[in-house]
This record gives structure tokens, sequence and C-alpha cells, in this order.
């Protein structure tokens, strides 16, 4: 035990070299200041949405209808122009994301009770988050301005009457049903939070996959070319202790920046997720997530940290041997590359593909691969399938032990050493 | 004995046999790709021999590794060490896993400390060392614990004069203490001023074995590299 902590402490002070810790400090912070530039443009693009209007109407019910949107903290400024096609160039040189051109008898129309025309025209100018996100903000608008022409329109037709309940006389009543539970909520509201939970954990995982058996592999390889493995393997250690010991030293790094790509993408996640106004109050859905079972325990977490676990010792397993295959560091790419296409793979599917509905050749396939357990572990426990959660732990262990059997096989013989993945030249000296 | 390592169909050693007596610095010389360091590697373990047999302190290579691991330390040709541990570190490192007693742990490391002659720069990185020093260090943790057999591939490879000669000296006075040497070099001159008995090596086979006078006597030569070619004819 002691020979083990020693090496193991060995691999970690190997791993946490700059080379290794930068790329990764960078790519955490990148999340962060991403999140952070997304945030304020989110915030930027709700405060300064501004609607160009050629009213050719000029009557009541459109003047009531602007009015609305300035109340709803939109910029309405009047078009200069005397048709739409005038009104659009001089919107396209200013500020405005969109134009709303309301034809001449809006108000007649309203009298009479004819349906009437309003005419968008969404100007795009770049394809960025922020441009989308406004594209967004300006149908809303729309919506907006209709409902103030609707609610003018009732109010003449049925003098007296509530216009909401001539306008909307079903109210919708939705209720999201998980696992026998029944609770009225919004339903793309626990559909966004679901989504955001079961996209935002596999992220997390292939990245950690990725990295760590990346490293793993250059460790392995960089012992090889600079003979330190064959000073290794040639002292008094066992060599299953050096296998496990450069698992379990790759593994406790790679859970730290597990770790610290969790907070990163937190942050970034965080500052997307909180673009429109909720229907409901946090607490809301908050209380309603939890009646329906959807917010994960303790040991739902715990639960997920393991199948995540078995995944990532799975790729170290994998790795070490595919490292064992490099001839050197430079070489190290080329032989990982077969795990991380498959990791890809694993990830896409699971997030793309639900595995229950496709054909069971594909859906065998796709469980047999190790990591898709990890991928799929966040949906299932917050499913409550807890019992398909430590199937996939179980299959992860036997294929992280077969792996790592295999990998003190090849240590144990001169295979470490002599193993190549291109046909080289055997050494003759 | 009749000791063989095949490569893919081609024999990098073929049959070599020789006996190391205990406090010796036996040499296998040769010119490069004549066997020299796949020989070493089968006696440290590293490779598997795919004919005959060997016995380090009585124990069967191929049956006792471990047991053989206990009693020898290898240095490769070129090694080079954990670029991100300080010297000290590292032999601390080494020490910790090759010694199961503290105190021995300990004296080891002090020995080995002193040996490396590299003083305050110990406590430095090893990626700022040059290759003499880097050589110094791995020397130093080859013999620290004071093995029963230290092989060394190479040992002064690519140094210059100056740490080349170091190194010799610091072979010579170890063997003089009693430590058992089994060295490789393609330096016949090196080998000449530093070892006891010399096995001539070329093409996976051993030409001659004996001390260097009695080859040079045999063979009417003034140096060993005068003996090899004699031989290589």
């Amino acid at each position: 035990m002691r020979k083990f902590l020693v090496l193991v402490r060995k691999e970690v002070r190997e791993l946490l070299s700059p080379q290794f810790l930068v790329p990764i400090i960078l790519v955490i912070l990148l999340f962060m200041v991403m999140g952070k530039v997304l945030a304020r443009q989110n915030m930027g693009s709700t405060a300064t949405e501004t609607i160009a209007v050629l009213d050719l109407d000029r009557g009541a019910v459109s003047a009531g209808g602007l009015e609305r949107l300035r109340e709803a903290q939109y910029q309405v400024e009047a078009a200069a122009g005397a048709d739409a096609a005038e009104a659009l160039r001089s919107a396209e040189r200013g500020r405005a994301t969109a134009l709303v051109v309301i034809p001449p008898g809006l108000e007649d129309s309203a009298k009479a009770q004819k349906p009437h025309e309003l005419q968008i025209y969404r100007i795009f100018r770049g394809l960025d988050v922020r441009s989308l996100v406004s594209a967004t903000m300006g149908q809303r608008a729309i919506r907006l301005l209709a409902d103030s022409i609707g609610t003018a329109a009732a109010r003449r037709r049925f003098p007296g009457a509530d216009p909401a309940f001539i306008k909307h006389p079903i109210t919708l009543r939705e209720h999201v049903v998980v696992n026998g539970k029944t609770e009225p909520a919004s339903i793309a509201e626990i559909s966004g939070f679901l989504q955001s939970q079961t996209k935002f954990v596999p992220v997390v995982i292939f990245m950690v996959i990725a990295l760590a058996s990346q490293m793993v592999a250059l460790t392995v390889a960089s012992e090889k070319e600079n003979k330190t493995l064959e000073i290794l393997l040639s002292s008094p250690v066992p060599r299953r202790t050096v296998v496990a010991a450069k698992i379990a030293g790759s593994g406790l790094v790679a859970m730290c920046f597990t770790g610290a790509y969790m907070i990163g993408l937190q942050v970034f996640l965080n500052s997307i997720v909180a673009q429109g106004p909720a229907q409901y109050s946090e607490t809301a859905l908050r209380g309603a997530l939890v009646r329906l079972g959807l917010i994960l325990s303790p040991g739902g977490h715990a639960l997920i940290g393991l199948s995540v676990l078995c995944g990532i010792l799975c790729a170290l397993a994998i790795a070490l041997i595919l490292g064992i295959l490099a001839d050197d560091v430079k070489a190290v790419q080329a032989a990982n590359a077969p795990l991380f296409v498959t990791v890809l793979f694993s990830y896409l599917m699971t997030v793309f593909v639900d595995p229950a509905g496709a054909s069971a050749g594909f859906r065998w396939m796709l469980y047999a691969i190790p990591f898709t357990h990890a991928f799929l572990a966040p949906q299932n426990a917050l499913m409550g399938r807890h019992a398909a959660v430590w199937l996939g732990i179980a299959y992860q262990a036997a294929v992280f032990a077969a792996f790592v059997a295999l990998a003190s096989r090849l240590f144990v013989g001169e295979t470490v050493f002599t193993a190549r993945l291109r046909r080289s030249a055997p050494p003759r000296d | 004995m009749g000791l063989g390592k095949v490569y893919g169909g081609l024999a990098a050693v073929d049959g070599v046999s020789f006996t190391v007596r205990r406090g010796e610095v036996f040499a296998l010389v040769g010119p490069n790709g004549a066997g020299k360091s796949t020989t070493l590697k089968m006696l440290a373990t590293i490779l598997t021999a795919t004919s005959g047999a060997a016995r380090v302190f009585g124990l069967d290579l191929r049956d006792d590794a471990e047991a053989v691991r206990r009693r020898i330390s290898y240095l490769p040709e070129e090694a080079g060490a954990y670029r991100n541990l300080a010297g000290d570190d590292y032999l601390r490192f080494m020490a910790d896993i090759s010694l199961d007693d503290a105190g021995a742990r300990e004296e080891a490391f002090a020995f080995g400390s002193r040996l490396s002659g590299l003083g305050e720069r110990l406590r430095e990185r090893i990626k700022t060392y040059s290759k003499g020093m880097t050589r110094k260090l791995l020397l130093a943790r080859t013999v620290m614990n004071r093995p029963g057999l230290a092989i060394l591939d190479e040992p002064t490879s690519g140094l210059d004069v100056l740490n080349a000669f170091e190194i010799r000296r610091a072979v010579r006075a170890l063997a003089a203490e009693g430590m058992t040497f089994l060295v490789s070099s393609h330096n016949m001159l090196e080998v000449e001023f530093i070892s006891d008995r010399v096995a001539i090596m070329n093409r996976g086979r051993i030409l001659a074995c004996d001390t260097p006078s009695a080859l040079k006597e045999a063979h009417r030569a003034r140096n060993l590299e005068d003996v090899f070619v004699e031989l290589a004819r």
C-alpha cells in the first residue's frame, strides 16, 4: 500500500505540470468569460430593443398598441418615410431590429370587425447569439402589439365585456406527469429545466473523459520515450501496482478537473438560461420539480457521480493500453483517436437519440460502449430509473476490470516495451 | 546460458553465455546493433528471452523475476528522469519504491545525494539539469540502494570528457567497495579502463570473453579495438 501511495503521488505531481494545467485553466476561464459576456449581451438586448414603426393609420387603436410596447420597455421610434420601402431603408440605417408597418384603415377595420394586416420586417444584422435572441424579443413585441389591437377591437364589439375573455375564452392549465405523479406546471419550463440538467452533465463528462484518457496515454508514452518506465519496471515494485497507481493518479487529477469544469460550465449555462421571463416564479417551479421527483437527492447525485467515475476509469484503463502502443509522445493522439471517437459517438448519440426507441441492434451497440451509461445516468436518475443506472455501473465496472487485467498483463510481460502502433523495425541493440 | 532474443524473425541476441563474478566490473562491448542492450534488458527483466535461460544470484529470470528485481538495479541507455520532480524528490521516490525499511531508505537517499555530486542543485527540477547532471543523478539512483548487481547500459554515452570521467571513476570506486557491475559500451577504450573482464559482442553473439590484458595478449593487439577488428574479420 505504501508503494502504491508513493506511485500515486508521483503520478499526480507529474500531471500537475504547467503544460497540463494551463490549457485546462484556460478552458475554464473561457467558459466563465463567455458566460459573463453573454449575460451582459442578454441584459443589453432586453434593455435596448428598438422597434421602428410606420403608422399610416394614426388612429386611437394603433396609438394604444404603441403605448403598450413602450410600457413593456421597448424603444419605439417613428420610421421616416412615406411607404414601407422608404421606412425600411431608414430603419436599416438606424439601430432598429424590426420595422412594423401599420397600413391605413386599422381603425375602420376594428369598427367593422374585419381582419387587418400588420407588416413586420425583421432586420438581421448578424447570426450571433445576440441577434438571434433579439429576433425572439422582436417576436414578443409583435405579439404584444397584436394583443393590444385585439383588446381594442373586443372593447368596441362587446362593450362592458372583459376583452381578455373575448380574446382567450379558454384558459390552458398545463400539467406535467412523471412516473405517475401529476403536477400543474409549465410544460415549457419543466422541459427547459430537464434539458439543462440532462445536457449539461454529459458535456462535462465528455470533456473530462477525453482529457483524462489523453492524460494517461501521454504519461505512459512519455515514460516509454524517456525510459523512466524501464527504470520503474525493473524496480522491486509489483507491476500491477504501477498500473493501479497510474489509473488512480490520473483519475484523481481528472476528478479535480471535473469539479473545475462543472463550475465554469455552470456559470456559462446560468447566463444563457437566465434569458426570458419565467411564466412561474422560481420557487413555484422548484416546488413542482420537487413534487414530481425531478430534483435529485444527494443519493441521486452520488449515483450519477459513481457512474461518471466508472466511465472515467474505463477510459483511463483503455487509454493506458493505447498509450503503450504509442512509440512516443507525438504518436499519442493517433493512438488515442479510437477512444476519442468512441466517446464522441456515445455522447452525440445519447444527446440526439433515445436509445429505448432505437432498433435493438443499435441500442445494444450503444449500451456496449461503457461511456454511454455515464452519459445516460443523469436522465435515468432524474426519471427514477435507478436500477438502470446501477446496471450501467455494474457493466462499466466489469469493462474496467477487464481492461485493467489486460493492461496488467501487458505490463507484467514485455509487451509494454515492444508493442507498437506502427510497423517498424525492432530495436537491434 | 545460451540466451537468445528474436524480434520479428531477427535474432538480436543469439545464444549468449557468460558469468559475472561478485565484485567485478564485467563489460559487454561491441558496435551498435551487437545485441548488448538487448542482453542487458533481458537480465534486467525488461525483455523476456526467446531461448536459453539466465540466473541472477541463483534466481531464474523467467520464474523469479520479482525476486531478481530486488537484487538488481538497471540504468537504461540515454534514460531520462521525471522532469517535474526535483532531483532530491526523484532520489527519495526511487528509494521509497525500492526499499521497505525506512532506515535503509534514508541511508540510500543520503548516499545517492552525496554520490550525485549535485549539491544544492538537487533541490531544482530535473528539467533544468544538463545531460551530464541527469546522468550523474541516474547513476546515483542506480547504486544508492547498494544493489547486488548494477546493470549500466552505455553509462557515459553522449557525455563530455569530464562527466564521462567522473562516472567511470564512480563505478571503479564502488566496485572497489565490492559492488558488482555489468556494463555495456561501444567505446572500447573506456571499457578497457573500467572493466575487470570483457565480452566482445557482434551480431548477437559473444566472440571472446576474458580480461582486457588477456584478450590483447591473445590477439597481439595494442587495445580492445584492435582485438575487435581482429575477431570481426
